[in-house]
């Protein structure tokens, strides 16, 4: 004997129209949701890019847009910001963040640790001003030979590439040197002091046969050089962006 | 015999009940309002968390300019805070409010309203702290959204207290309840999805090393795993189990079959690196987003087995 199968209204108790209207809404939410991580942090130049670009409102209002590429594609070192603070001529403090010892609850700690990483990365990724140069260099010289070869169409995503990277450097270099402005006034105001020196530091992962042998993940051998990234003076006003400050 | 038409005549309308039943159908919202009771007391405490530093990171002269975030796109700006408009002389008077408002949707207390202040304010506090946040305000955010979304009131709640006191006690199972829970396992697979075939580029997640980078971190360590130097086949298999099962999750957490032990899996996951990484915070707000899979038969028998 077969068991008649449950009726669409059995199923579902919203009207058909009900049903249309939200299975149209819901399609279009998953393409928002999914298009955030298929463009960050990397996206097409003529498919997700534009899609990603066209979104951005909604990712941004509805903070969705996420990459969520958790510990990928490798886990890697950390960073510290190190900071000096100086009294006239006097060494004041010497200080990191994150700190395990001053910033509790661990939250709080992952918090500070995120913002030397945001640090890192952003001076990371930045490229100074002749690299932004020879890219800018490279992509008319592209630009051209196509032109040159009657392939305008070709050059289409180039041209958006060039001027959207020239809108775009002159901004990442006032972003960083905002974010560094005010990283060293709150820790000037935090602790006192009238001058301080930023640097950031990279923590090298020890590997398992180091570590077997007796090292520590504290070990001072594995701590990079100390590379200064700005020195301000207390309420100094913001200096001008020059382009290329960054590094 | 039959003809190729009524055969796709009869896959489009499988697939159709199919689709209606995964987002229509009505359910019970006991799963919902449990998650709204844990991830509410996560996000209450992650807000309260803030209030060891918060002229730091929300003040007038907050350690993140008020500009970072737009700046970070440069193109179009629809961040919001609400930090950004507010006097400074409001920042921690609004702030207890803030933690209020969360601790009602926490508690179930005009469930509605407080659900969609907590997502407006979970939201602007992430934006106003962009460049110090990380993947548990992500989760958070869209719990939040979703939760409020849903009719995540309706158990474990003073609204439901409320509710049995003026003789209204019967829960009616809806549609919100279905579509709220089912954007959340959605949400969860894309977050998986993507977190996983991420690390597919890493060579360390090949060589089967990558969880010593996570166990050789200074910055991460909660407790120390460093004696597994030693036995690095331990770490390879852990590395290859949580590639595996972040890779997969996406498809084999939706069969019943693998469901429980794909869950299992995200508890052992999550809750480790949590203690040993420190990052509780994190590996609760993905336990909680887990539990959407969970049934509403399986919450009602906890729920009872507690009573009993």
């Amino acid at each position: 004997m077969s068991v008649p199968k449950p009726s669409l209204a059995e199923i579902a108790p919203w009207s058909t129209q009900k049903r249309c209207w939200a299975s149209l809404l819901l399609v279009l939410y998953l393409v928002v949701v999914i298009s955030g991580p298929m463009t960050n942090p990397i996206a097409t130049e003529e498919l997700t890019g534009p899609i990603g670009r066209t979104l951005q409102p909604v990712h941004q209002s509805l903070f969705l847009g996420h990459g969520y590429r958790f510990f990928a594609p490798n886990p890697g070192p950390s960073h510290l910001v190190v900071f000096k603070i100086y009294d006239g001529a006097d060494l004041k403090r010497e200080g990191m963040f994150p700190d395990v010892a001053r910033h509790w609850p661990r939250v709080i700690y992952h918090r500070w640790f995120m913002l030397s990483e945001t640090l890192f990365e952003e001076m990371n990724r930045t490229p100074n001003q002749a690299s932004f140069d020879e890219t800018q260099n490279y992509l008319n010289k592209q630009i051209e030979r196509f032109e040159g070869a009657g392939q305008g169409g070709m050059t289409r995503p180039l041209v958006a590439r060039r001027d959207r990277l020239a809108r775009l450097y002159p901004l990442s270099i006032r972003r960083i040197d905002d974010l560094k402005y005010r990283v060293a006034q709150k820790l000037l105001e935090n602790f006192g002091g009238t001058r301080i020196e930023l640097f950031v530091q990279e923590r090298g992962l020890p590997s398992p046969a180091d570590v077997a042998l007796g090292q520590k993940l504290d070990d001072k051998s594995s701590l990079s050089q100390l590379y200064l990234i700005g020195e301000y003076k207390r309420d100094d006003a913001l200096p001008p962006s020059p382009a290329g400050s960054v590094r | 015999m039959t003809s190729p038409s009524s055969m796709l005549q009869n896959y489009f309308n499988n697939w159709l009940v199919a689709w209606n039943r995964f987002w229509f159908e009505r359910t019970d919202p006991i799963v919902l309002s449990l998650l709204r009771l844990l991830a509410g007391a996560l996000i209450l405490y992650t807000h309260f968390a803030w209030s060891f530093e918060l002229e730091t990171f929300f003040g007038s002269r907050s350690i993140i300019p008020e500009t970072y975030r737009s700046q970070l796109t440069g193109e179009l700006d629809f961040f919001w805070s609400h930090f950004d408009w507010m006097p400074s002389a409001l920042l921690w008077p609004s702030h207890v409010v803030v933690l209020i408002l969360m601790a009602l949707f926490m508690v179930g207390f005009q469930t509605r309203i407080t659900g969609i202040a907590t997502v407006f304010f979970v939201i602007s506090y992430a934006n106003r702290a962009t460049g110090a946040q990380f993947g548990l305000d992500q989760i958070n955010a869209f719990l939040a959204l979703y939760l409020a979304l849903g009719p995540s009131g309706e158990y474990f709640s003073v609204d439901r207290w409320l509710k049995n006191r003026a003789g209204q006690s019967a829960v009616i199972p809806g549609v919100m309840t279905t579509i709220s829970t089912r954007l959340i396992q959605i949400h969860m697979c894309v977050v998986y999805f993507f977190a996983g075939t991420g690390k597919l580029l890493g060579e360390t997640w090949w060589d089967g090393t990558a969880i010593w980078g996570a166990i050789a971190n200074l910055e991460y360590q909660t407790l120390d795993l460093t004696g597994l130097a030693s036995h690095m086949g331990i770490v390879n298999i852990i590395t290859y189990t949580t590639l595996f099962w972040e890779v997969s999750y996406p498809f084999l957490i939706w069969p019943r079959l693998t469901r429980p032990l794909w869950i299992l899996m995200a508890f052992l996951v999550h809750l480790g690196i949590g203690i040993t990484m420190g990052m509780m915070t994190f590996g609760i707000v993905m336990v909680i987003g887990n539990l959407a899979f969970v049934t509403p038969q399986f919450v009602h028998g906890f729920v009872h087995r507690q009573r009993a």
